[in-house]
């Protein structure tokens, strides 16, 4: 093989995996009261942050794969339509790729306390760490973590994990965690318990926390739930398939 | 002779001339046992209409407390109605669990139809679905005909109701 063609063939491959990764800073106003990340394909990461912006950074795949063009037309290595889309407005942050659009994986760091929807519609992960406020994430497949949570939150790993740490305050309003495919962990403070209601219909429910819980056989199912107070959040779990596990995080 | 008599001669014998006072003193004791037994009766008569004027005052609380109770649920299905249609996930789920609590209402219905058809947060829609596939979409018909409604996650939601059938 000669040296040229090498060279050419190791810059269709270089092309061909060639990714781009942008970094957005937006101010964030006391207004804004919605993070919306909704992607077809790819990865969401959420953190908190320090400051008075919202960085976002996105690493999207290029439009692939490229084969050459004949005659030495210019073909497109990069489509700024891989790039996902921000919106903004008065109260609301969006982030999104529409349907069909390339993998992308977008990290975001938001200062304050913000609503939270992340949604991936298609195929990717969903990672949210620290979050403090109300939280709605579902992934079509692929994980969903959420680690030392503060706020309420729907989580919904439609075909994977699902896996819940709150902190130290638990939630502060009524919530939901469903996995169907993969296991649901939840791991609470022991001494920030909300009521718990849990269902798997096919896995097993496990648990090394020190509450009793009660058999209660309703109209749609047997659930697993423990004394109800009132006032106390309820924090409802399922599994279509497999295993729900509830830890506490104090050994 | 009489039995009264003979009772007055045995008196005689042993009391002598005391045994007529003694005997009339006696006597005059039935009426004042009669006059007692009639108090009484005058007694169970208060009894008997105290025991109405009870009954009647429970009768009313009674009613009070079912007026209450009616007043109640109308208010919490007020309550859910309002919490079901709201913006946040987590109103949304308290209103579901208010449902759960409450008899089935086609306001209510209707309600959980519409959060199921357009709601794209999968765990409201499978609260809703379970609080209605034992109702509303109990016919297989029907249930089909609303899930070619339902705007998000159609196929996940088949999904969990195939996941219900092969368990149950």
């Amino acid at each position: 093989m000669k040296s040229s063609t090498l060279v050419a063939g190791l810059w269709l491959i270089a092309c061909s995996s060639f990714s781009w990764a942008d970094t957005v800073s937006l101010p964030v106003t006391t207004s804004h009261a919605r993070l919306i990340v909704a992607l077809w394909e790819g990865d969401i990461d959420v953190t908190m942050s320090e400051g008075g912006e919202v960085r976002i950074t996105a690493d999207c795949k290029s439009v692939a794969p490229q084969a050459a063009v004949p005659g030495g037309e210019f073909r497109s290595l990069r489509s700024s339509a891989t790039l996902p889309e921000i919106v903004t407005s008065d109260e609301v942050i969006a982030i999104r790729t529409h349907e069909d659009a390339p993998r992308c994986s977008v990290t975001v760091a938001v200062p304050g306390r913000l609503d939270l929807h992340a949604r991936v519609n298609f195929e990717g992960s969903i990672s949210v760490h620290g979050w403090d406020g109300r939280l709605v994430a579902w992934s079509a497949s692929g994980n969903v973590d959420i680690v030392d949570h503060s706020g309420s939150l729907s989580v919904t790993a439609m075909n994977g994990d699902a896996t819940v740490s709150l902190g130290d305050e638990g939630i502060d309003a009524d919530s939901a965690i469903t996995s169907a495919n993969g296991t649901l962990t939840l791991t609470v403070d022991p001494n920030a318990v909300p009521q718990l209601r849990a269902q798997a219909r096919w896995g097993d429910i496990q648990t090394n926390l020190d509450t009793t819980f009660e058999q209660v056989v309703e109209a749609d199912g047997t659930w697993f739930a423990t004394k109800a107070v009132s006032g106390d959040p309820l924090l409802t779990m399922r599994n279509l398939n497999r295993d729900i596990v509830i830890r506490s995080s104090s050994p | 002779m009489t039995k009264d008599t003979d009772g007055r001669e045995l008196w005689r014998d042993e009391l002598g001339d005391f045994a007529d006072p003694v005997w009339d003193a006696f006597k005059t004791a039935d009426p004042q046992e009669l006059r007692v037994l009639q108090r009484q009766a005058r007694h169970a008569h208060w009894m008997l209409f105290g025991l109405a004027a009870s009954w009647v005052a429970i009768g009313i609380l009674l009613a009070w407390n079912a007026q209450l109770r009616n007043d109640v649920t109308e208010a919490r299905t007020q309550t859910a109605l309002a919490l079901l249609v709201a913006e946040r996930s987590d109103r949304v789920l308290a209103g579901l669990a208010t449902v759960r609590q409450l008899d089935a209402d086609p306001a209510i219905t209707a309600a959980l139809l519409k959060l199921l058809k357009e709601s794209d947060d999968p765990n409201l829609q499978l609260e809703a679905l379970d609080l209605l596939i034992n109702g509303a979409l109990s016919d297989m018909n029907t249930r089909r005909d609303v899930l070619e409604q339902v705007r998000f996650n159609r196929s996940f939601l088949e999904r969990a109701i195939r996941a219900r059938e092969v368990r149950t």
